[in-house]
């Protein structure tokens, strides 16, 4: 195992795993692995990924079959939606949009990542992000596998999403799967605490081995603090179906949040946002929200007991 | 913006008494009709309610500046300080400040 350090060592009631089916869960060995190992792309020294035109935030610098994408019918892409103000500076860009796009995401890490279009209970669709951490299971902010909604109609565990690793624009180099189970855990679905963000998609088929995943870690305080997050996905002010890349130091490290002014937007949510460490890709935290009382945007750290079910899940579903 | 504006949170943790008024600080968001008022935007597109959240009243969002709506939801791109009273689990929005 890698560094998996941290002294939250108690199961806390938030943690218990839920899911949309009767799964049980065996207890397997854990993992943490880039799976496919064709057409990996090269990760930089620094803990940033080597992303053309994409300038290092700090002075050192340093340091990727087609299908037809789906019609989004009845999800009006952002440009179609109705902004009475310019959007001139995104909620949550802060400061200048250094955000720089993928394309094609048809090599690792990218296509590890993947555009989610989530059809909530009253058929109302979202668009979000995923990351596979293995052939079948993608790990995803809890909101976009359970909706917690005002509107009665639309509260509780989406209907379906159909997920689309290494999506670009149009083109579907993997293809698409639709997935009718979900994981969660009960601080997020019963009680809506934001600190228990965080979810699974578990696919029909593994993908995943096609596309390769990224590990995922709960690492130490003093590991996380200052430590590179790389940040992909699938912004929706940008060109619809497009996956877009930053990174920048952690800001603040909370006890189940991490924290950070890397560049976001809605359809973010879910994104791994994750460190290399000799060439390892290694999520640490889940995106989920943009900048609140904090003005930092920010993840659901994967701590101890988000590991161990993460695990759980991922070995649940080979 | 209001530096003495509460969170949602912190409203739901210490609450007023029904006659005060109270200042607090977040998204403004509604889902077909449901209107809360929430700490922060949960990043998928449209965006959900996140953080803490309660149910408001005495608005109509589509009227205020600085919002953007897809679908039937529509939410405030920036945050917004609400001057408002509770009533119940409900907060009575009595003003809207802010910029957009």
């Amino acid at each position: 195992m890698r560094d998996t350090a941290h002294e939250d060592t108690v199961r806390l009631a938030g943690d218990e795993p839920v899911s949309n089916g009767d799964l049980l869960l065996d207890e397997v060995e854990a993992e943490s692995d880039t799976g496919n190992a064709d057409g990996v792309e090269t990760a930089g020294e620094d803990g940033l990924e080597v992303v053309q035109g994409y300038e290092p935030p700090t002075p050192e610098p340093s340091a990727e079959a087609v299908e037809t994408a789906p019609n989004l019918d009845g999800l009006p892409d952002v440009a179609e939606a109705s902004f009475d103000v310019p959007v001139v500076r995104a909620e949550s860009v802060i400061g200048e949009d250094e955000r720089r796009q993928i394309s094609p995401a048809s090599s690792f890490p990218w296509r590890a990542h993947a555009s989610l279009l989530i059809t909530a209970r009253d058929g109302t669709r979202y668009v979000g992000t995923g990351f596979f951490i293995g052939p079948r299971v993608l790990a995803t902010a809890g909101h976009c596998v359970f909706i917690r909604s005002s509107n009665p109609a639309r509260h509780g565990w989406a209907r379906s999403i159909q997920v689309m690793p290494g999506r670009d624009g149009s083109d579907l180099p993997y293809g698409s799967s639709t997935s009718t189970r979900f994981h969660s855990v009960r601080g997020w679905t019963r009680d809506g605490d934001d600190e228990f963000d965080y979810g699974a998609i578990v696919l029909p088929d593994p993908l995943g081995s096609q596309t390769g995943w990224l590990g995922f870690g709960a690492y130490s305080d003093s590991t996380l603090d200052g430590l590179y997050g790389n940040l992909a996905g699938y912004p929706a002010d940008k060109p619809s179906g497009t996956q877009w890349y930053m990174a920048r130091r952690v800001t603040d490290v909370g006890t189940r949040k991490v924290y950070y002014d890397i560049d976001t937007f809605g359809g973010q949510s879910g994104s791994a946002v994750y460190r290399i460490s000799s060439g390892n890709r290694t999520a640490f935290g889940i995106h989920a929200y943009g900048t609140g009382p904090s003005p930092f945007n920010s993840a659901t750290r994967i701590t101890r007991p988000a590991f161990d079910n993460y695990r759980a899940w991922k070995s649940a579903h080979p | 913006m209001n530096d003495q504006a509460r969170t949602v949170r912190g409203l739901l943790a210490d609450p007023p008494t029904p006659d005060q008024d109270v200042t607090v600080r977040g998204h403004l968001v509604d889902e077909g009709g449901h209107t809360v008022l929430c700490d922060r935007l949960g990043e998928t597109f449209p965006p959900q309610p996140g953080g803490s959240t309660i149910p408001v009243s005495g608005i109509e969002l589509s009227t205020l500046p600085g919002t953007a709506t897809t679908g039937d939801t529509t939410w405030t791109t920036t945050p917004r300080v609400i001057i408002g009273r509770l009533s119940g689990r409900t907060l009575e929005v009595r003003a809207v400040t802010g910029r957009p």
